[in-house]
């Protein structure tokens, strides 16, 4: 798993631009899958026949590639960009961060104007600098338009743990991946690696009322309350999968819940419960769709969810895609 | 004379009848077939049975508005803004109201009788009244109720060289470019919808997305410009006489980075001048349209309005006919099998 998430977490996946990471998981999944294809707003799909033949139910299984990024509004004439978010990002934590974009792979150091105070900056005050001499040097590297996501990349911390600015949500990917090879389902699964879930879940909403399926479970990570005076939450790193009960954006059925604690159960995989009032899933769009689709969600508990250095301990994401695999198996 | 019948006639968000009546009068003869919504939508259809992709333009018939709410035991008229206005700029701007378009006024405590520190802070909403010059609540009953409506009152002037001022450019100037769009003859099934309730939240676009399903999808605005001394260029947005204004970000939508490029390749190709949206804030049709169904292949062309959302909007002759010009060659391409989805 470590290495799929590491290959997962390499490419930069701005929302609304997430060709590069959609590409790495086109290749990883096309084996096991009966059809990929994408859509209008930049989501994949790969679809998975289900062994009952033609007339199995569909269950969709969404994990979102996007991440924030910054969207370059202006060049200047000593080649300075001028960016705005894509996606909750703070101006003010950004000074100094090293970007990518995703379109040329051309990186830059945000920088900030003189005499503004931290808490007072906002995007108006930041600039990219990519290293160019000039407004047509910047040209030949990036566009009105691009967008550059953070450039960490990956890193382990002790035996167990890793770190990286795109783990959310590329171990929800890297879950789907894995999902896709070892399961086989009666029902027919058609996995979502959807598209700006930053900007207000997007290409979930429009994935929902495509396929229309008879039920959807989506897989992200899930901020933790086990830090030095963290925000009270449920999750602890290492407790094992959370069970969605609860986000911004919804409130899961209990019966839908019920069915993956089940699951989990059977499978004899550790769990946790996930409610989670301040965090966004794609959960929400997806429960929403034409008249109402069945949702629930299975998390990777997750520190420092917002900020460039993400946690994750790998345990949690190996016992996710056991619970996700024995939850897809017993679909009849 | 078009962009003057359009922008001089009244359209609150919910009330846009008035400017309904003239589209539909510019387009009857023109269009196959045309009908309105549920919301109100004005939709004409236009060689629906030729091959190729499908394609729905929209322009919104609304905009910014006062609704009155209740009248004040000496005349006078309370209201409540309907879409976004900023009410710093309301303070003395001539209005109209209701149906009779009633003269008002927004009247304000004059400089004379303001204490310094008055001065200092914008009026807020209980400040505010529409004076119709009624002396009591009887007189003004005679004429406004509330409900009723109020608008700008600006009349439209060309001034200076190439540019035109009114109240309403946002977004009766897209309106007007379907307008003359509808007259060029397209093989192409093409949807005209002037849409009702967006500066209340993209209301109308949605619907009438979800009813036409286009392939492809193009929004014709009037969008912010802030060229003016002191911006500078990452605060303009867009620059006014430089040519209509592809979107790629807004608050509702990430531009479909395909057809945007696309639409910027065919103006550079027709040598029509083409400039992109350089700000996130803001919304327009598109942010409903995009997300309807399993996703639209959609973007925005807007064209540069100084001061929008205010009484006095400004804007280039020459961006509106070179949108006019975007918009056919955009069209052509697509007729020529350019763009496919």
């Amino acid at each position: 798993m470590k290495e799929l998430i590491r290959q997962l977490t390499i490419p930069s996946g701005p929302s609304g631009y997430e060709a590069p990471v959609k590409e790495v998981i086109h290749t990883l999944v096309q084996p096991h899958v009966d059809e990929v294809y994408d859509d209008a707003l930049g989501n994949l799909y790969a679809v998975k026949q289900g062994a009952s033949g033609p007339a199995a139910k569909t269950i969709l299984l969404a994990a979102h590639m996007d991440e924030p990024a910054l969207s370059v509004i202006d060049i200047d004439d000593q080649g300075f960009l001028r960016v705005a978010p894509l996606g909750p990002l703070r101006a003010s934590t950004l000074v100094g961060a090293r970007v990518v974009f995703a379109r040329t792979g051309r990186r830059g150091i945000v920088g900030a104007e003189h005499g503004v105070a931290q808490k007072d900056l906002e995007f108006s005050h930041l600039f990219v600098d990519i290293g160019a001499a000039s407004l047509d040097d910047a040209r030949e590297h990036v566009r009105i338009g691009d967008a550059a996501t953070f450039a960490y990349g990956f890193d382990e911390v002790g035996a167990d743990l890793i770190v990286g600015h795109a783990l959310d949500n590329r171990v929800g990917c890297a879950v789907l991946v894995e999902a896709l090879k070892r399961t086989h389902s009666g029902y027919t699964i058609v996995a979502v690696f959807s598209a700006q879930q930053e900007v207000g879940s997007r290409g979930a909403r429009v994935a929902g009322q495509r396929i229309h399926p008879d039920a959807a479970l989506v897989l992200d990570v899930s901020p933790v309350g086990d830090t030095p005076k963290s925000e009270r939450l449920a999750l602890t790193l290492g407790g094992g999968p959370g069970i969605k009960a609860l986000d911004a954006t919804m409130v899961v059925a209990p019966k839908v819940r019920d069915i993956i604690v089940d699951a989990a159960r059977l499978a004899d995989v550790p769990y946790q419960i996930e409610v989670s009032p301040r965090t966004a899933s794609d959960a929400g769009a997806l429960f929403l769709g034409r008249e109402g689709i069945p949702t629930g969600g299975i998390v990777v508990p997750a520190r420092y969810v917002g900020t460039p250095s993400q946690m994750v301990h790998l345990r949690d994401v190996e016992q996710t895609v056991t619970l996700l695999t024995a939850y897809l198996g017993q679909l009849q | 004379m078009l962009l003057k019948k359009l922008t001089e006639a009244s359209g609150p968000s919910g009330f846009e009848d008035e400017v309904r009546q003239i589209i539909y009068d510019e387009i009857r003869d023109i269009a196959d077939r045309v009908y309105t919504d549920a919301l109100g939508t004005l939709v004409a259809e236009t060689n629906m049975g030729a091959r190729g992709p499908k394609v729905l333009l929209t322009a919104h018939m609304d905009e910014v508005s006062f609704m009155i709410v209740a009248i004040e035991e000496q005349g006078l008229l309370r209201f409540r803004p309907i879409g976004g206005v900023d009410l710093r700029i309301l303070v003395a701007k001539p209005v109209r109201v209701g149906a009779e378009r009633l003269f008002g006024v927004i009247g304000s405590k004059a400089v004379h009788l303001q204490k310094p520190e008055e001065r200092e802070q914008p009026h807020s909403l209980e400040q505010l009244f529409i004076d119709i010059g009624a002396s009591s609540r009887t007189e003004a009953e005679k004429y406004v109720q509330p409900g009723d409506l109020a608008v700008f009152a600006t009349d439209y002037e060309e001034i200076g060289e190439r540019r035109a001022k009114a109240k309403s450019f946002d977004d009766r100037v897209g309106c007007a470019v379907l307008i003359e769009t509808m007259k060029k003859r397209f093989e192409l099934p093409v949807i005209y919808a002037f849409t009702v309730q967006e500066e209340t939240g993209l209301r109308g676009a949605g619907p009438v997305a979800y009813r036409t399903e286009p392939d492809i999808a193009i929004a014709i605005e009037g969008t912010v410009c802030f060229d003016v001394a002191e911006t500078p260029s990452h605060g303009q947005s867009t620059i006014q006489g430089a040519g209509p204004a592809v979107s790629v970000v807004d608050a509702r939508t990430i531009a479909h980075t395909g057809f945007r490029e696309h639409i910027v390749r065919v103006g550079e190709e027709q040598g029509i001048p083409v400039q992109l949206r350089r700000t996130v804030g803001g919304a327009n049709d598109v942010g409903a349209i995009h997300l309807t169904g399993s996703g639209i292949v959609s973007a925005a062309i807007s064209v540069p309005t100084r001061y929008i959302h205010a009484p006095a909007q400004i804007i280039s002759l020459d961006d509106y006919e070179n949108t006019i010009r975007l918009l056919e060659a955009v069209l052509r391409s697509i007729e020529q099998g350019g763009f496919s989805v």
